[in-house]
Order: C-alpha cells, then sequence, then structure tokens
C-alpha cells in the first residue's frame, strides 16, 4: 500500500470511528508507514478535524450533531 | 436544485431571461425523479451551449476507490450521453478510502502521489464524459501550509491534463478567515488564468472548542466579503465564462430567504456584466 493510500484508509477509519483530533494526529503520527508525512499530521489543527469528524459521522448516520456538508 | 420552494424562488429570473448559464450537479439527478421541468431546462441550456457538469462524489484524489469511481463514471456516462456539456468539473481531494465515506472532500497531504492519482482520475472522467474537465478548489483546510499545498497540487494537476479551475469564492474565503490568511492573495495562489467558472455561495459558522470556523454549507446568503472578492475575481480570471451562485433548495422555503437568494443573484449579475 502506498503512503498516499495508507493516509487516507487511516484517516478515513479515525474520522469514522469519531476519534479525536488529538487521537487522530497520534495515531497517524507513530504509524511507521506515515513517516515522511510526520510533519503535515502533527500540523492538523483541531477546528478542521473535527469538521471532518462531524462530516464523517453524519455521512454514516451515527449521529444527529453533524452540520450540513460542506463543499 | 429540484425542490419546488427553489423553482418557485427562480422562475422569475428565468422568464425575466436573467439565467444565462446553468450548472447540473449530477447527484442532485440521481437522489429522485428529476421532474420535467428540469429535464427541460437541461436539455434547453444543454443545447444553447450554457450548460456546466458539476460532480461532488467522485473522489479523484482516492488511490483504493476504484469500485466507486467506476459506478459513478457509468452514471455520468449516461447522463452526459443526453446532455451537452461545456465542461465537467468535481473537487479536489478525497471522499473515501478503504471502502469508508468520510462525507465531504478532505484535503490531501504534500505527496506526489497526489497529483498522479488525481490526472488519472480526470483523464477517465474526460474519456468518460468527452469533455473538458476542472477541479473545484476546497473549502477546509487543515492549516495554512495545508492551504498553499492545495494550491501547489492544483496548479500542476491542470497543467498536466490542460483543465480548467472552477474558483469557488466562498471556499477561498473559508479558508482565508479560517486560516487568519489575506482572500486576495490566497486567490493568486491559483492559476486563475484556467478559471472558467467561479462559484458564490454563503454558509455558516461553529465552534470548536471555543474556535470559530466558517463552513461552506450553502444554506445563507453570501457575505458581503465574498461579493468583494468575486470584483477582485473578476479582474484577475480573464477566461471566465460562467458564475454559479449555490444555495441548499431546502433553504428557500422561508420566502425572506427566497427573496435574499434571488437580491444576491441579481447583485452578482449587475457585478459579472
Amino acid at each position: 500500500m502506498s503512503v498516499l493510500a495508507r493516509y487516507q484508509t487511516q484517516l478515513a477509519a479515525l474520522l469514522r470511528a469519531r476519534a479525536s483530533p488529538e487521537e487522530i494526529r497520534t495515531t497517524l503520527g507513530q504509524d511507521p508507514a506515515l513517516a515522511e508525512l510526520r510533519g503535515y499530521i502533527e500540523s492538523l489543527a483541531d477546528a478542521p478535524l473535527k469538521v471532518a469528524a462531524q462530516l464523517a459521522a453524519r455521512w454514516a448516520n451515527l449521529g444527529d450533531d453533524a452540520g450540513p456538508s460542506d463543499g | 436544485m429540484l425542490e419546488d420552494c427553489f423553482r418557485e424562488a427562480v422562475l422569475p429570473s428565468f422568464e425575466a431571461g436573467h439565467v444565462d448559464m446553468l450548472e447540473y450537479s449530477f447527484e442532485l439527478g440521481w437522489a429522485r425523479p428529476m421532474p420535467a421541468w428540469a429535464q427541460a431546462l437541461l436539455q434547453h441550456y444543454g443545447h444553447a451551449g450554457r450548460l456546466w457538469g458539476h460532480g461532488v462524489t467522485y473522489s479523484p484524489g482516492s488511490t483504493d476507490d476504484e469500485g466507486r469511481q467506476q459506478a459513478w463514471l457509468a452514471r455520468v456516462r449516461k447522463d452526459c450521453a443526453s446532455l451537452t456539456l461545456q465542461g465537467v468539473s468535481e473537487h479536489y481531494g478525497f471522499m473515501g478510502a478503504g471502502g469508508l465515506d468520510v462525507g465531504a472532500p478532505l484535503p490531501l497531504p504534500p505527496d506526489d502521489a497526489v497529483v498522479d492519482v488525481t490526472v488519472a482520475a480526470l483523464r477517465r472522467l474526460g474519456d468518460a464524459t468527452q469533455a473538458r474537465v476542472g477541479l473545484e478548489n476546497l473549502a477546509l483546510a487543515m492549516s495554512p501550509t495545508d492551504a498553499a499545498t492545495q494550491a501547489e497540487h492544483l496548479t500542476t494537476i491542470l497543467d498536466a491534463v490542460d483543465g480548467d479551475l472552477v474558483l469557488d469564492l466562498h471556499n477561498l474565503w473559508t479558508q482565508a478567515v479560517n486560516l487568519g490568511l489575506e482572500p486576495v492573495a490566497l486567490m493568486e495562489t491559483y492559476p486563475l488564468a484556467r478559471v472558467r467558472v467561479m462559484h458564490v455561495s454563503g454558509g455558516s459558522w461553529s465552534e470548536h472548542g471555543g474556535v470559530r470556523w466558517r463552513r461552506d454549507t450553502h444554506d445563507h446568503r453570501v457575505p458581503t466579503e465574498v461579493f468583494t472578492l468575486f470584483e477582485a475575481a473578476s479582474k484577475r480570471c480573464p477566461g471566465a465564462q460562467a458564475v454559479v451562485l449555490e444555495q441548499l433548495g431546502p433553504t428557500l422555503a422561508d420566502p425572506r430567504a427566497a427573496a435574499g437568494f434571488v437580491e444576491d443573484f441579481n447583485t452578482l449579475r449587475g457585478m459579472a456584466r
């Protein structure tokens, strides 16, 4: 699996699991397969990660606290 | 938008001949049976050379979502067989991986494979539709560095396919206000010579841990700042041919919201001419 594929798969799973921003950064940052993205992963800010998690939750019908989809 | 309240709000503008072009959002046409009035409009604007196509769920930046992408392309190919489109666009980013959907296009990391994967997906889109292809800039960015990376990726990708940039001004403003960037400076990091279509919309605010965050939710009127940005963009995008005002149909059920949408449309139309 490529680095990009690994990143996408891991992030999608974490967002769908409603992981917190800290959990997302820690899990991705400790993944040896994503070592070359470590700087980018550390820069992921809380607010956009929370928005992304809300959107993923809404899509999965996991909750009712998500807002409308963002384009 | 296919809701009756949306149709009622925009009908006078159509009857007055004020609507110069349409953009067909593919997924809206798949979500429910297409009303006859909507089919007639698509055919009319298609024959007139004033119809564009736009998708949300193709996910051109996904690395392992070929099954979903192929199914999406098959539906778009079928739509395009009966419509004449001036171009077909999607969003930069990815919204699916490992069989999981995340509900909206998400930013891509600074990895060389991003360009290769997205270029290949756009070429498949072009093959399926036989139309010019384009990408829209995102509302969501993870950091100022990410915002810069998105512009770099879009430039490289669109150069590779000779594609169009769909410049979404509310998305651009959203990134700027959320990340503390200057909107026009951010706009100038994009390949503005490739802009043929612009999107204009409103959105909403949410709060996350005390941080106020702008979102591109298409559920309110266009902010003054986005009109100002449109004025700046008009001077910098010499190839722009069309401007799309976006708002979710159900939000126009309130007559005051419907009147506001028409007012925004007329303001935009006056500025675009």
